[in-house]
């Protein structure tokens, strides 16, 4: 069988970031396995500008951000193959590839997963209707406008303010197609205020906030919706129900990490994430499998995810200098936060980067580190939202007070 | 005059009331100054960065993607974009490689976001 010391699947910020930095660090013999024809990821399609903010204070396209990072990926000559889909991979480390050559298996030192993240669909969330032709998730429409050129539909209704949902309501207008409105079943939008004020406002799109959309109508095409306001219990109030004339409905329902490989391994997975539950390290819960980008958590900023490529970088240089497992110190969330990475602290890690979102919106509230019932930390944090992920660094100087479980509350006082 | 406007320079979002008197603008409701620049900004002369993409032939994929070397102001928009869509081009393209200069007489040039080879070279 053939053998590679560490094989990474996916080729968008987080595998070649991860690649990047393995390389520098002299690791020669890396393979990069990517199922699309091209390196790049989900940025080749994020045609605006926003990308970078942090790691090089500059507004590059996601396109530029990727072309910087494949630019140095060819430059240090990494071994890559796209076209190139994994298809399975085992415990003991064994990735079976599918790719123009033919099918065959891999024997792995290391694997990193950053296979990235897919889009919830119209049956993960379930809307009533009929089932007609018009409804897309609003990355597949992104994905067909920038770089196919083909418009899904002239007049549209966006259901979610995420990110996503915003920024494609400014791409279609801008093509000429008619946004009518974007609902959010939130009583806040997930989106930035950036993108509400220069993706709705500038085009005088109308947010629907608390309200979503109950019936999707067409015969063959979809011809309407029909949008209701929700309760405090996010259940529609049917008497409120409005209908809307549109040929097109899109989805920007949110991102679910892509772990049906990681599974195959038996990996286990974080409920709330949704992705591996991983060490200090990024190590998963299989020694030797590592996992960074959105196939560990979602991420809003690109910056954080090639931040995380080059830790796993490092984590693998000191998985192979010694591969002694320690004992994990387990690290628990409570308050109001909706999940914290890593779920453990790894002794090895001289630093550890907590990452959390937080449950609501909030003005400002309290983070404290919590070990053996002692508060080791007490920090104050303003203007929290749950679309924005927050990060504190755990420094020696804190680790050396850790010896067991730790908690991460998040309170108002 | 007076004018409302949502600073975005941060997540903060502060309200901005903007209002002129004899040519001097002053602003309200900002936290900080960073949102007394944006204000008054948003207020005389709104500008945009302009992403979108331009047809390419010879290339893996149908549009090339192009952004504005600057912000450029937004009543100029729709204009340039009209100028895009008469743009055609041909792989290969170099990242930041300027393919409209001056566009609408802005003083902003339009450059492609990424580097395209031709299909046959891959
Ligand atoms: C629409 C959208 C807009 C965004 N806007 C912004 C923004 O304005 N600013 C910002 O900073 N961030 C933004 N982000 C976030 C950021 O860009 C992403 O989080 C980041 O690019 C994800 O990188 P990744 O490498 O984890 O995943 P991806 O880029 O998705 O890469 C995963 C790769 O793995 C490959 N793959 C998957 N399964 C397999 C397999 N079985 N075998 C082989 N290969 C496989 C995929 O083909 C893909 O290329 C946005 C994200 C999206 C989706
Ligand atoms: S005024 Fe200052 S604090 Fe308020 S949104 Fe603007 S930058 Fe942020």
């Amino acid at each position: 069988m053939k053998q590679n010391k560490v094989i990474i699947i996916g080729g968008g910020s987080a595998g070649l970031a991860c690649a990047i930095a393995l390389r520098e660090k002299g690791i020669q013999d890396i393979l990069l396995l990517e199922k699309e024809n091209e390196l790049g990821g989900i940025l080749n399609q994020c045609i605006h500008n926003g990308f970078g903010l942090h790691m090089y204070k500059k507004e590059y396209t996601g396109p530029m951000y990727a072309q910087h990072h494949i630019d140095r990926f060819m430059e240090l000559q990494i071994p890559y193959i796209i076209d190139a889909t994994v298809l399975d991979i085992s415990e003991d480390k064994i990735v079976t590839v599918s790719e123009p050559k033919g099918i065959y298996s891999i024997q792995a030192e290391v694997i990193v997963l950053a296979m990235g993240a897919r889009e919830r669909t119209r049956g993960n969330i379930q809307i009533p209707g009929d089932r007609c032709v018009g409804v897309w998730t609003a990355g597949n429409a992104q994905k067909y406008l920038n770089m196919d050129g083909y418009l899904v539909g002239k007049r549209i209704f966006i259901l979610g303010s995420g990110d996503i949902g915003l920024i494609m309501a400014r791409r279609l207008s801008l093509a000429k197609a008619k946004v009518v409105g974007v609902a959010e079943i939130m009583p806040y939008s997930n989106g930035l205020t950036r993108n509400i004020v220069q993706c709705l406002h500038d085009f005088d799109i109308p947010l629907y906030l608390s309200h979503t959309i109950t019936q999707i109508k067409g015969d063959g095409r979809v011809e309407g919706i029909t949008l209701c306001q929700v309760d405090e219990n996010r259940q529609p109030m049917f008497e409120t129900a409005k209908h809307f004339g549109v040929d097109t409905v899109l989805l920007s329902v949110g991102l679910i990490p892509d772990n049906v490989l990681s599974e195959k391994a038996k990996v286990s997975l974080d409920l709330k994430t949704k992705g591996p539950l991983v060490d200090s390290e990024l190590m998963t819960s299989t020694p030797g499998i590592f996992a960074c980008g959105n196939v560990l958590h979602i991420h809003d900023l690109v910056d954080h995810v090639s931040m995380e490529g080059i830790l796993v970088a490092s984590s693998i240089i000191k998985y192979f200098e010694d591969q002694d497992s320690l004992d994990l110190i387990p690290v628990k969330s409570k308050g109001f936060l909706n999940y914290v990475l890593p779920q453990s602290i790894n002794p090895k890690s001289d630093t550890v980067l907590l990452k959390y979102r937080v449950s609501k919106p909030m003005t400002k509230g309290f983070l404290r580190i919590i070990c053996n019932d002692q508060v080791l930390l007490k920090i104050p944090k303003v203007d929290l939202h749950p679309s924005e992920m927050q990060s504190f660094n755990l420094t020696k100087v804190i680790l050396d007070k850790i010896n067991s479980n730790v908690i991460v509350e998040l309170s108002d006082e | 005059m007076n004018k409302q406007v949502i600073c975005i320079v941060c997540p903060k979002g502060c309200k901005v009331l903007v209002s002129e008197e004899n040519g001097v603008y002053t602003t309200t409701g900002n936290a900080c100054n960073r949102g007394n620049i944006y204000g008054i900004q948003e207020a005389i002369e709104p500008k945009r960065m302009l992403t979108s993409t331009v047809k390419i032939n010879g290339a893996l994929h149908q549009r090339c993607p192009v952004v504005s070397s600057g912000p450029i102001k937004k009543e100029l928009i729709m204009e340039a974009l009209k100028v895009l869509e008469t743009i055609s081009l041909s792989a290969p393209v170099t990242i930041e490689q300027i393919i409209c200069h001056n566009i609408c007489d802005s003083g902003v040039d339009i450059l492609v976001s990424r580097t395209m080879g031709k299909t046959n070279d891959l």
